[in-house]
């Protein structure tokens, strides 16, 4: 994919002023966005999912505009295709797993589900393992159930980009190896491109392909893989291992 | 003014037990203050018919000018009301009523000192409409006329006036078939009020409560009642007051009194 | 008894359909208030607000006004409609409603404002318009907290009087509601009738909350929450 991200924002919360100034271009389908918590990470995929407007910019897809701020043009989040994984899942608390997975294909008022679109949830809860949780509520899965209803709920529109806000942060480090495993054949197995926030050095090792650090509001960094998993905590420097095409901007 | 700064003052001085002292003699005054008003002079409380607001607040003036130290507290409303407080104890030492009816059940529940009761006004029943009311208003047969769509009288259950006209009506024989249209006041001033606004087309008042809003409510005729509209006083047997009491029912008798009265329209008994 | 049940059955078709006009009100603004950021927001919070704190008797007066063959909105209704609400069960029902609105109001938009806005984003990321968001997300995790405003609209507009009293007056069989009627009775000193009378409110109050109880309670044990 073809993404150009360059986009300000400015927010005021509780008093103090915070500007988001990123620009992100990029061919690869496979972008980590790796940074310290208030960095702007959240904003930026947020915005890039069409929730938030930014103030100022451009954000284009595969050439098609999705923001353009002196045109005015903002196509709302609904048009763009994205699936979206929160951090804390948001799953659809009234409704089951099966629910959650099948409301976006549902049609019209009675909300039918025509055959297509029933065979569509039932693979997905076979893919993910859900099928015997098909009718149980949020409220009642474990952690890593959750998520995967969640990638579940999001790829059931078929999205031409998946978006992930720490993904596997909530879950325990055993699993969170296991996950990142099965992401990985997911990822090839529907071939689709995706942009990930994450905190963990792990995930940036097998799963980026090219990586963007956000720190204050602005890209520090943007490099390509590989990458090599020495990152002290929360840091904002990376040990690049030579081979790998470094292509740092400063901001 | 300066209370409010003393108090800051020490406040702001740190020592405690002047401190202390202050705020006690603040809270014994607050107190004092709320419960203020019953230890000084005489205050009499008297439950009139809603009919006598005006005259009554007048008389109440000059009689606090001719009895200094002493007040006139009124409790007006509709006469049955002003019976329901007194039988369950409201400590009204007057009660004025509008219509006999009234005032035998006072007597009959025990409430009244006998000896003083006496007839001290006379009214008269009016029909009246709003002042810019084109509907011809000539009888009592008018008020079937499609153009009378709400007549407002008083409650007959609790209301005098709504009494005398129920008395009136009856008697015309046409009490039931007018009964859709009637808007039940709970006093001969709501009645009024109703009619001076606009909501009723007609309604049934006293001539002196139709005097009061002259310039909102015309009266279409007079309306004769089959018993004479006297109004009773007494004095309400278990008064604190019961010498204020009986000069204020002598006072009503003076020439000043007499003059408010009949300036209000009200005739003599 | 039917002297009881003419004014019983007035009062509780009044408040029906005052709660009924203060639900789509009050969610309709509390909705409004809850989503929508803009200037004065809060000063219109508080003027929604001021029939539940404004003394029935002077909410009434200023209905009356209005709504009277010589107010504003009254003499305009009379003109293009030939309608006159004062006297009639509807102007109960607007007074009513009035009074009412508040309590919806301030719940809905609790309710609203509780809701985690990553799911309305996640409905949005689905794809789904906003009516749909609204119908499928918003209001079936918002009505828990909406449905109990309205019970304690209804219980409230049954029991109105001031303002009632003011805008549709005592005609008994057609604005004569149970609270007025009990008010009549204890002024005619009929307290076998005032006593009857109270007995049926008070035990309507009482069901409207044991059943409001048990609603609320049912829906919570469906695990809503995380």
């Amino acid at each position: 994919m073809q993404l150009e991200l360059s986009i300000v924002k400015d927010l005021q919360a509780r008093g103090r002023q915070f500007r988001l100034d990123v620009d992100v271009r990029t061919d690869s389908d496979a972008v980590v966005i790796y940074g310290p918590s208030g960095a702007g990470k959240t904003l930026t995929l947020q915005c890039l999912a069409g929730f938030v407007a930014p103030d100022a910019g451009r954000i284009s897809l595969d050439g098609s505009t999705l923001f353009e701020a002196a045109q005015r043009i903002n196509v709302p989040a609904r048009e763009r295709g994205f699936g979206y994984v929160f951090q804390d899942y948001a799953l659809f608390p009234h409704l089951t797993v099966a629910g959650n997975i099948g409301v976006s294909l549902q049609k019209g008022w009675l909300r039918r589900l025509d055959d297509a679109a029933r065979a569509r949830v039932e693979d997905m809860l076979r893919l993910f393992e859900l099928q015997e949780l098909r009718d149980s509520y949020p409220s009642q899965l474990s952690g890593g159930q959750r998520q995967r209803a969640a990638l579940a709920r999001a790829l059931a529109t078929r999205p031409r980009l998946l978006l992930l806000d720490e993904p596997f942060a909530a879950l325990d480090p055993a699993l969170r190896d296991r996950m990142r495993h099965e992401f990985v054949e997911l990822r090839e197995r529907f071939k689709l491109p995706m942009v990930l926030i994450t905190h963990d050095p792990a995930d940036l090792e097998m799963l980026a392909r090219e990586l963007v650090v956000i720190d204050h509001g602005r890209v520090t960094r943007h490099d390509h893989a590989p990458f090599k998993a020495d990152v002290p905590q929360g840091a904002t420097a990376l040990r690049v291992i030579p081979g790998g095409a470094a292509g740092a901007r400063a901001a | 003014m300066s209370a409010a700064s003393h108090v800051a003052f020490s406040v702001a001085s740190s020592s405690s037990r002047p401190m202390r002292r202050r705020l006690l003699a603040g809270s014994v005054a607050l107190v004092l203050a709320f419960g203020a008003g019953s230890a000084s002079a005489a205050e009499l409380i008297v439950s009139a018919a809603a009919s006598l607001t005006n005259a009554f607040r007048d008389i109440g003036k000059a009689f606090e000018a001719a009895s200094p130290g002493n007040t006139v507290t009124f409790n007006f409303a509709a006469s049955d009301v002003l019976l329901a407080q007194i039988a369950k104890g409201a400590p009204a030492d007057v009660f004025a009523s509008a219509d006999q009816d009234a005032m035998d059940k006072a007597v009959a529940q025990g409430v009244i000192n006998t000896a003083t009761r006496k007839d001290f006004v006379r009214n008269r029943l009016v029909l009246i409409a709003p002042s810019d009311s084109k509907t011809a208003i000539t009888g009592l047969s008018s008020l079937s006329s499609a153009d009378i769509k709400h007549i407002a009288i008083g409650n007959p259950a609790s209301v005098p006036v709504g009494r005398y006209t129920k008395g009136v009506l009856e008697k015309a024989g046409s009490w039931v078939s007018l009964e859709p249209k009637f808007v039940n006041a709970t006093s001969v001033r709501q009645a009024l009020d109703y009619v001076a606004r606009g909501e009723a087309e007609a309604g049934f008042v006293y001539s002196t409560d139709a005097a009061i809003m002259k310039d909102k409510v015309k009266v279409a005729f007079e309306v004769p009642t089959e018993k004479p509209i006297l109004y009773p006083i007494a004095a309400v047997k278990d008064s604190k007051n019961a010498a204020l009491a009986q000069s204020f029912l002598q006072f009503l008798a003076s020439d000043s009194a007499q003059t408010t009265l009949t300036n209000y329209g009200f005739g003599k008994p | 008894m039917s002297p009881t049940a003419v004014p019983l059955l007035l009062s509780l078709k009044v408040a029906g359909w005052a709660t009924l006009l203060a639900l789509i009100a009050g969610v309709g603004f509390g909705y409004l208030l809850a989503r929508v950021r803009f200037f004065g927001r809060e000063v219109l919070d508080a003027v929604l607000t001021l029939p539940m704190v404004m003394p029935p008797t002077v909410l009434g007066y200023y209905l009356l006004v209005l709504l009277g063959k010589r107010g504003v909105i009254g003499a305009w209704l009379q003109e293009n409609f030939g309608i006159n609400l004062i006297f009639t069960w509807q102007g109960a029902v607007i007074a009513a409603a009035f009074v009412a609105f508040p309590l919806v109001y301030k719940a809905a938009r609790a309710a609203f404002e509780d809701i985690d806005s990553n799911l309305e984003k996640a409905g949005r990321s689905l794809g789904f318009s906003e009516l749909k968001i609204f119908f499928r997300i918003t209001l079936p995790l918002a009505w828990h907290g909406i449905l109990a405003g309205a019970m304690l609209a209804f219980a409230r507009a049954l029991g109105e009087f001031g303002a009632t009293l003011m805008v549709a007056g005592s005609l008994p069989g057609r604005t004569q509601t149970l609270s007025i009627a009990i008010y009549e009775a204890v002024q005619a000193g009929e307290d076998n009738v005032a006593n009857h009378l109270v007995i049926v409110a008070s035990a309507i109050c009482i069901v409207v909350l044991v059943v409001s109880g048990r609603v609320l309670q049912g829906g919570y044990r469906r695990a809503f929450r995380y």
